[in-house]
């Protein structure tokens, strides 16, 4: 390829880019089997067809089998993505965690869901223990919902969010039966959360590992 | 994605067409053909209204607007476009400022944090209303400060209710000539720092305890981008050059 082409491949990775950190568009992992230099395409994941070229060398093959290991694990985070909101696991405060996630602030997201399964956890440890105390300090344990009913609402966690709101409900009521049938609910979301949660973070880092970049899901 | 330079394709225009309707009847990849002006001859290519074409020679800023226009829709009103046009608003507002943020829950605080610095704010944490009256005993260099209101030891009403006496004592002073109006090189009459109240619930009743207490309004929690923009944008005005 000539210096021309070489310059228009620049010209359109500071374009992805800028839009990258505005829009994130969806993107491809880059399969370059031509061109030397596929740092450039592969750091903005631009797919590219050239069929005035010759034959297909082995590096093409090798790279094209890469691409598709990463385009079905890139494929398996946006389905996962994409069920988690639509089961209402996760709702539209975590697209807004994900628009936080820059390159001044790379793991943003991850840092900030990890102190969640922190927080989460060893409140509802409280909670459950509390609940199993000869007399129960209601007081103590609305107080405890409504740490984790803020910081699943910060997150986006809807389920785990709703769930507090919940019990909230009874504990104005006084329904103690209300209230304690919300704990095991409580901890039950808390658990599928945290799972799917750290398969999704799994999935990014195979993704990176594999040379692709993350999809960015549009609601 | 996929860009396909023109010229080195030896496709006729009607194969084009084929091919291009391949990529039109799903959404993704999406297609772009970067082309040279002088086929503008070849009006029949350049028709094609399912062509996505970019002219050479490539500049990046209409790649920019051609790839955005493209993948994301001239009519989207989605996050996208609000968030460009939000984004750039708070951050004319924000860039620079130094924000106290006080949440008791670290969930909380880690993500008000992250939301501010993104618009470019420089965010200090505080984990008390204890803390928070530590920081903003005047004199001290905070531009705004975001307080929680329910927080176990000292509640947000309390913790700005606080504030405000120390700044009315300090004012006295000032008012007295007893003390020296400047602050690093800022000369400032009357100590009064913007506080608004955090809260997830919102009720008339909060509203008017924020109020009472000495806060300059509220917003919610987690943020809202218009709601925060039009809550700040009562004590700061935009920076039209930012730095």
């Amino acid at each position: 390829m000539n210096s021309q082409d070489l310059q228009n491949l620049q010209l359109i990775q500071i374009a992805l880019e800028r839009i990258r950190n505005v829009e994130r568009p969806l993107s491809v992992s880059s399969v370059s089997p031509f061109i030397n230099n596929s740092t450039i395409l592969s750091s903005c994941g631009v797919l590219c067809l050239n069929p005035t070229q010759e034959s297909i060398n082995q590096e093409g093959n090798t790279q094209r089998e890469k691409a598709m290991d990463v385009n079905m694990l890139q494929r398996t985070y946006s389905d996962l993505l994409t069920s988690l909101f639509r089961e209402g696991i996760l709702n539209q405060q975590f697209t807004e965690l994900q628009q936080l996630q820059d390159e001044n602030n790379p793991g943003f997201v991850y840092e900030v869901v990890s102190l969640f399964f922190e927080d989460a956890g060893r409140l509802i440890n409280e909670l459950i223990s509390n609940f199993n105390q000869q007399a129960v300090d209601y007081k103590k344990i609305d107080a405890y919902v409504h740490q984790l009913k803020g910081s699943s609402a910060s997150i986006g966690a809807e389920k785990i969010r709703s769930v507090c709101q919940t019990f909230r409900e009874y504990y104005d009521k006084n329904d103690i039966q209300g209230c304690y049938n919300c704990i095991q609910p409580l901890n039950q979301e808390f658990v599928t959360f945290k799972s799917k949660l750290e398969a999704l973070f799994t999935l990014e880092q195979q993704i990176v590992a594999a040379g692709g970049s993350i999809p960015m899901m549009r609601h | 994605m996929v860009l396909i330079d023109k010229e080195t394709w030896s496709l006729e225009a009607i194969t084009w067409s084929n091919f291009a309707s391949m990529f039109t009847n799903s959404k993704i990849p999406k297609l772009f053909i970067l082309a040279n002006p002088a086929l503008k001859n070849n009006s029949q290519f350049f028709q094609d209204v399912n062509l996505n074409i970019i002219l050479k020679p490539l500049r990046a800023s209409m790649l920019q607007v051609s790839l955005q226009r493209a993948l994301f829709g001239g009519g989207d009103k989605g996050n996208c476009r609000n968030g460009v046009v939000g984004n750039l608003s708070l951050g004319s507002l924000l860039q620079g400022k130094r924000i106290l943020v006080v949440d008791d829950n670290s969930v909380n605080l880690r993500v008000a944090a992250g939301a501010l610095k993104k618009y470019g704010a420089e965010v200090t944490c505080a984990d008390s209303g204890k803390r928070a009256i530590e920081f903003l005993k005047p004199p001290h260099s905070f531009d705004a400060c975001f307080m929680d209101i329910q927080m176990p030891e000292m509640d947000g009403f309390e913790a700005t209710r606080r504030i405000r006496g120390m700044e009315a004592a300090l004012n006295d002073r000032i008012k007295r000539d007893e003390v020296c109006r400047e602050i690093n090189g800022k000369v400032i009459q009357s100590w009064h720092i913007p506080i608004l109240a955090m809260t997830a619930d919102v009720i008339q009743a909060t509203h008017e305890e924020c109020l009472k207490s000495g806060m300059d309004g509220y917003v919610s929690k987690p943020f809202e981008g218009e709601q925060l923009y039009r809550e700040v944008a009562r004590f700061f005005k935009p920076n039209t050059k930012l730095s």
